[in-house]
C-alpha cells in the first residue's frame, strides 16, 4: 500500500547515527521528538549495568502495565543474577506475547506516536515494540442515529479495536479477512478493510484497494474523509457508500459480499458497494415480522415520493392544474390563499427554506434550548404566519407532512439529497407545471440510472433488473425464502440456506400419522 | 460490448411503440378507418413485426459487428452510405414530429401561454441527457420505468369501463372492411417496423438470437395496449366524434372521474406518460447519433447526442404549424418514407442472400 510506506513528516533532523551505542540513538530520539511535553524517557540498567530506555507518550501508553509485567521482572532477574550478560533480545526474556521486534528507527517513531512504548538496549540495533495502548475510549452505548425496537442496542465507538472486536463477535470466521491500512501524513489513522472471502468478489476487494492507494493526505480524521474521494461520482448529490453506526448492520452486509471500510476514531463504518433501495432498508427490517417489515419498507418508498414531490405537486397543481382537485377542496384551498401575496412557488420556497433553518438549528443549538426553538419555531411562528396572511394553512401541512416524509428514509444523506433535490423539483413545478415535474423526475431517474457504487448499478436490483434480488428489496421475504445472497456476492458462492428448512411443517402431519 | 439484456429491448420496444401510438395517433387512425381501427391495428403490427423479421436475420448474420461497418460489404460504399444517412433522416423527422405532437399536446392543454421553444429546450435537455451516457442509459431508463407505465396505460381502460356504450358495440363486431382497415395498418406498420432499427445495436445485445422472441412480446404487449386503448374510445365516443378530436385519448382520459380525492388524474398520468415518451425519442436520438458516428468512423456517440437533439428540438418548433398541416404531412408521403426507411434492411437482407448463395455456387464450381 502506498499510502502506508509514505514516511512521517518531521523537523529537518538527520537520519539515526549508525552506532550499536545508546547514547547517541537516544539523543537523536530527543532531538525527533523536541518540544514534545508529554514524550518519557524512562532509563534503567539491567544486569550487569546494561542501559536501557523506555520510549513512550504520557497518556497514551500504559506505563502500569509495563511496569508490572516487564521492567519489575526485569529488574527482579538482573538483581538475581548479575553477572549474566544476555540482553532482552537474546532469548525470549521478554515474559510478554505481544512484542514486536524492529530495527527501522523512523518505524520505531511512528510506533511511539501510536501509543506504543518502544525499549532501546545498549549495544543493540534492535528495538522492542511494547503495545501497551492505553487512552480514555467512550463505552458501548446504543446506537443514537439508528435505534431499533427488537434488534441489538450496541453501537460502534471510536476505538477501532473495539469496533473490530464488535465485527469479529458476530462473525466467528476464519474467512473474515481484515486489511490494516494506514492514511494521513500526519495523522496516522489506521483504516481496517473488512470483508468475508469467497463470499465478497475479488473484483471489489480490488477495485478499493486500487482507489484507497491513490490517497496522500496530511489527516484522517473521519470516514467521510475516504468516502469523499473513492465514490464514483463525487458530483451527484447522492450518497455513494453507506455508513452505519450499528455491528449488525455491518455483519449482515459483509455476510452478503460487501466490503466494510472501518476508519480509527469514528464509529461510522462505510460500506461498500451500495444501492438506492439499501438505503431505504433499515435494520428493523430483520427484526421485525416480515410482512410487517414489507408493509413498512412499503411506507417509506411512499413518502420517499413524498418527501421529493408533494410541494412539487401543490405548486403544480394550484398553479397549472386545479381542474384536479375537487371542486369542495379547491374551495378550501382558494379561500385559504386568498390572503397571501406570493405566488403558490414562493410561498413554499419560502416555507421550505424556513424548515430546513429551524431543522438545522434544532441539530446544532445546545439540547436545553432545543425544544424551545422547536416549539417557537414550528408552533408560534407557524400560527402566526398563517394569522398574517404570509403563508397559507394548506402550505403549512404540506410543508410539515413533507418534513415528516424526509426524517422517515432510514438513510440521512440519502434524506439529504431528496431535501435538496426539492427545490429545482418545486422551480421545474412553478415553471411547467406537471410537465417540469416529469422533467425533474426523468433526469433525476436517468442520473440514478448511470450512477454506480464500485461498479453496481445504483437502480439494482431494479434495472438492471436482478430477479432473486427483488425479494429484499420492494418487500422483505421471510427468512426460509432467502436462499440466495444479493447480486453482489460471489457470483460462485450466493447459497445462504438450504432449502426447505421449513420441512418440518410438511412432516409434522406425517409423524402424527 | 453485450450489455443490453433481451429483457431491456422486450420493455424498450415495447414502450417505444405503445406510448406514442395511444398518446397521438389514435385519432388519425379513427379518421382514416373508424370501426376498422383495431383490424388496421392488428394487421399493422403484424406486417411491422414481418419488417423486423428480416432486420433480426440480417443482424443474426453477423452479431458482433456493427450495421453502419459492414453494409459496405453487402451493398458498396456509394449505396449504403446514402441508403443509412436516409434511415438517420427518417429517424431525425420521426424525432421530430414525436417532439412536435408533445409540445401540441401539452400547449394546447395544460401550457397554454407557454413559449414552443421553452418546452422544445426542457423537453431536449431531458432527452440528450438520456442519452448521452450511451446505450445502456437509455434501455435501462426503459426497464425501470415499464411496468410504471404499463399498469398507468392499463388503468384507463378499466377506470372508463363504466361510461362504455355497448351498443356501440355491434359496429365494432359487423364492420369488417379490409378496404377501410388498411391506412390503419399501413400507419400501425410503419410505427411497428421501427423495430427493425434493432439492426444498429446488435453488438450491443446479450444473447441475439433472442432478439425475435423479444420483438415479439415487445408487438403482442404493445398491440395489446393500442386495443385497449381504441375499444374504448369506440365505445364512448364513436368512431366519428372521435375522429374529429386532435388527441382523443386525452378526452378519454377527462372522461375519467376517479371519485372524491382527485377530480381528473390526466395530468398526473400524462407525467408518467411524457417520461415514456422521452425514452422513445431518448432511442431515436441514439441511433440517429450511432448511424453519424459510424459513418465518422468515431466509437462514442456523445459528440453527436447534443447537436441531434438539438436539431430536432429546433425542427420540431418549424417542421410544421399548425394541426392541419400536420394531418397533411401524415396522410401525406412522410409515411411512406418511414415506410421506406424501415424496409431497408430488407433490402439488405435481399442482397446479402444472393451474395452468399452464388459463393457458395462459386464454391461448388470449383471444388
Amino acid at each position: 500500500m502506498k499510502g502506508t510506506s509514505r514516511e512521517t513528516q518531521s523537523a529537518p533532523v538527520g537520519a539515526c547515527p549508525p552506532t550499536l551505542e545508546l547514547t547517541p540513538r537516544l539523543e537523536w530520539f530527543k532531538e525527533r521528538l523536541d518540544r514534545c511535553y508529554d514524550a518519557v524517557f524512562h532509563t534503567f540498567t539491567i544486569g550487569r549495568g546494561l542501559p536501557c530506555v523506555l520510549i513512550y507518550f504520557q497518556g497514551m501508553f500504559d506505563y502500569l502495565n509495563a511496569e508490572e509485567h516487564l521492567l519489575m521482572p526485569l529488574l527482579r532477574e538482573s538483581s538475581e543474577r548479575v553477572d549474566e550478560p544476555a540482553g532482552l533480545f537474546d532469548e525470549h526474556r521478554i515474559p510478554l506475547a505481544r512484542t514486536i521486534v524492529i530495527d527501522d528507527p523512523d518505524e520505531a517513531i511512528k510506533q511511539v506516536m501510536m501509543g506504543h512504548g518502544v525499549l532501546l538496549q545498549e549495544n543493540e540495533a534492535q528495538m522492542l515494540v511494547l503495545p501497551f495502548v492505553s487512552y480514555e475510549t467512550r463505552a458501548l452505548e446504543e446506537a443514537p442515529n439508528e435505534s431499533v425496537i427488537r434488534g441489538p442496542r450496541e453501537a460502534f465507538v471510536e476505538s477501532l479495536d473495539t469496533n473490530l472486536t464488535l465485527l469479529r463477535r458476530r462473525i466467528k470466521s476464519p474467512l473474515l479477512k481484515t486489511e490494516r491500512l494506514t492514511f494521513g501524513v500526519h495523522t496516522q489513522t489506521s483504516v481496517i478493510l473488512a470483508y468475508l472471502e469467497g463470499t465478497c468478489p475479488d473484483r471489489l476487494i480490488r477495485e478499493v484497494k486500487r482507489r484507497l492507494a491513490n490517497i496522500r493526505i496530511d489527516g484522517v480524521l473521519g470516514s467521510s474523509y475516504l468516502e469523499e474521494i473513492i465514490q464514483d461520482s463525487p458530483y451527484s448529490p447522492f450518497p455513494q457508500l453507506q455508513y452505519t453506526e450499528r455491528p449488525d448492520t455491518v455483519s449482515a452486509s459483509v455476510l452478503e459480499g460487501r466490503i466494510a471500510i472501518l476508519v480509527d476514531n469514528t464509529p461510522m463504518i462505510l460500506l461498500a458497494p451500495v444501492t438506492f433501495f439499501m438505503m431505504l432498508q433499515s435494520a428493523e427490517d430483520y427484526y421485525q415480522p416480515f410482512i410487517a417489515a414489507s408493509w413498512i419498507r412499503w411506507i417509506r418508498f411512499i413518502f420517499l415520493s413524498t418527501s421529493l414531490l408533494l410541494p412539487s405537486f401543490y405548486i403544480a397543481i394550484t398553479t397549472f392544474h386545479p381542474e384536479m382537485i375537487p371542486f369542495n377542496l379547491l374551495i378550501s384551498i382558494s379561500s385559504s390563499r386568498e390572503i397571501v401575496p406570493f405566488p403558490a412557488l414562493m410561498e413554499a420556497a419560502m416555507m421550505e427554506l424556513a424548515f430546513e433553518a429551524l431543522r438545522e438549528a434544532s441539530v446544532r443549538i445546545p439540547k436545553s434550548i432545543g425544544q424551545a426553538v422547536s416549539i417557537i419555531g414550528a408552533l408560534i411562528i407557524g400560527t402566526a404566519a398563517v394569522q398574517a396572511g404570509i403563508v397559507s394553512a394548506a402550505m403549512v401541512i404540506i410543508v410539515s407532512v413533507t418534513g415528516i416524509a424526509s426524517f422517515i428514509i432510514p438513510n440521512f444523506d440519502l434524506g439529504l439529497s431528496f431535501r435538496l433535490l426539492r427545490f429545482p423539483m418545486m422551480l421545474l413545478a412553478g415553471m411547467f407545471g406537471i410537465f417540469g415535474i416529469a422533467c425533474g423526475i426523468i433526469l433525476i431517474y436517468v442520473h440514478l440510472v448511470n450512477l454506480q457504487s464500485f461498479g453496481t448499478p445504483y437502480l439494482a436490483p431494479v434495472t438492471p433488473r436482478a430477479a432473486r434480488s427483488l425479494k429484499d428489496t420492494v418487500y422483505r421475504a421471510p427468512w426460509w425464502k432467502m436462499r440466495t445472497l444479493p447480486f453482489m456476492a460471489n457470483r460462485t458462492n450466493r447459497l445462504r440456506e438450504i432449502a426447505n428448512m421449513r420441512a418440518w411443517a410438511s412432516s409434522e402431519g406425517a409423524d402424527d400419522e | 460490448m453485450q450489455t443490453v439484456t433481451q429483457a431491456q429491448l422486450f420493455k424498450l420496444f415495447a414502450l417505444h411503440l405503445f406510448s406514442t401510438m395511444i398518446a397521438f395517433m389514435l385519432g388519425i387512425m379513427m379518421q382514416q378507418s373508424g370501426y376498422n381501427g383495431p383490424l388496421g391495428i392488428l394487421s399493422g403490427a403484424l406486417i411491422g413485426l414481418g419488417m423486423a423479421f428480416f432486420a433480426y436475420r440480417l443482424g443474426m448474420r453477423r452479431p458482433d459487428r456493427f450495421f453502419v461497418e459492414y453494409g459496405k460489404e453487402i451493398v458498396g460504399r456509394w449505396l449504403h452510405t446514402p441508403l443509412v444517412l436516409f434511415i438517420a433522416v427518417a429517424n431525425l423527422l420521426i424525432g421530430m414530429i414525436n417532439f412536435w405532437e408533445l409540445q401540441d399536446f401539452l400547449i394546447q392543454f395544460y401550457l397554454v401561454s407557454t413559449p414552443p421553444w421553452a418546452i422544445a429546450g426542457l423537453c431536449g435537455i431531458c432527452i440528450a441527457y438520456t442519452v448521452r451516457f450511451g446505450v445502456n442509459s437509455v434501455f435501462r431508463a426503459a426497464e425501470g420505468i415499464f411496468l410504471f407505465s404499463l399498469l398507468s396505460f392499463l388503468l384507463i381502460p378499466i377506470l372508463v369501463s363504466e361510461s362504455f356504450n355497448w351498443y356501440i358495440g355491434v359496429g365494432l363486431a359487423t364492420h369488417f372492411s379490409p378496404r377501410e382497415a388498411w391506412p390503419s395498418a399501413y400507419y400501425t406498420s410503419s410505427v411497428f417496423g421501427e423495430m427493425s432499427f434493432v439492426l444498429f445495436i446488435y453488438p450491443y445485445l446479450m444473447q441475439p438470437h433472442r432478439t425475435f422472441r423479444s420483438m415479439s412480446g415487445s408487438m403482442i404487449v404493445a398491440a395489446a395496449l393500442v386495443l385497449l386503448h381504441i375499444v374504448p374510445l369506440l365505445l364512448i365516443f364513436g368512431p366519428e366524434l372521435a375522429s374529429n378530436l386532435n388527441y382523443p385519448e386525452l378526452e378519454l382520459l377527462r372522461f375519467m372521474r376517479s371519485g372524491s380525492f382527485l377530480e381528473t388524474l390526466d395530468p398526473a398520468l400524462i407525467a408518467l406518460w411524457l417520461i415514456s415518451i422521452f425514452v422513445k425519442l431518448g432511442f431515436i436520438v441514439f441511433i440517429i447519433s450511432l448511424i453519424l458516428a459510424h459513418l465518422l468512423k468515431l466509437k462514442d456517440t456523445k459528440p453527436f447526442v447534443s447537436p441531434v437533439t438539438a436539431f430536432i428540438a429546433v425542427g420540431s418548433l418549424v417542421i410544421v404549424k399548425s394541426n392541419i398541416q400536420f394531418q397533411n404531412l401524415m396522410t401525406g408521403g412522410l409515411l411512406t418514407l418511414f415506410f421506406a426507411s424501415e424496409l431497408i434492411p430488407i433490402l439488405y437482407y435481399v442482397v446479402d442472400s444472393l451474395q452468399a448463395a452464388w459463393r457458395k455456387k462459386r464454391k461448388g464450381r470449383f471444388n
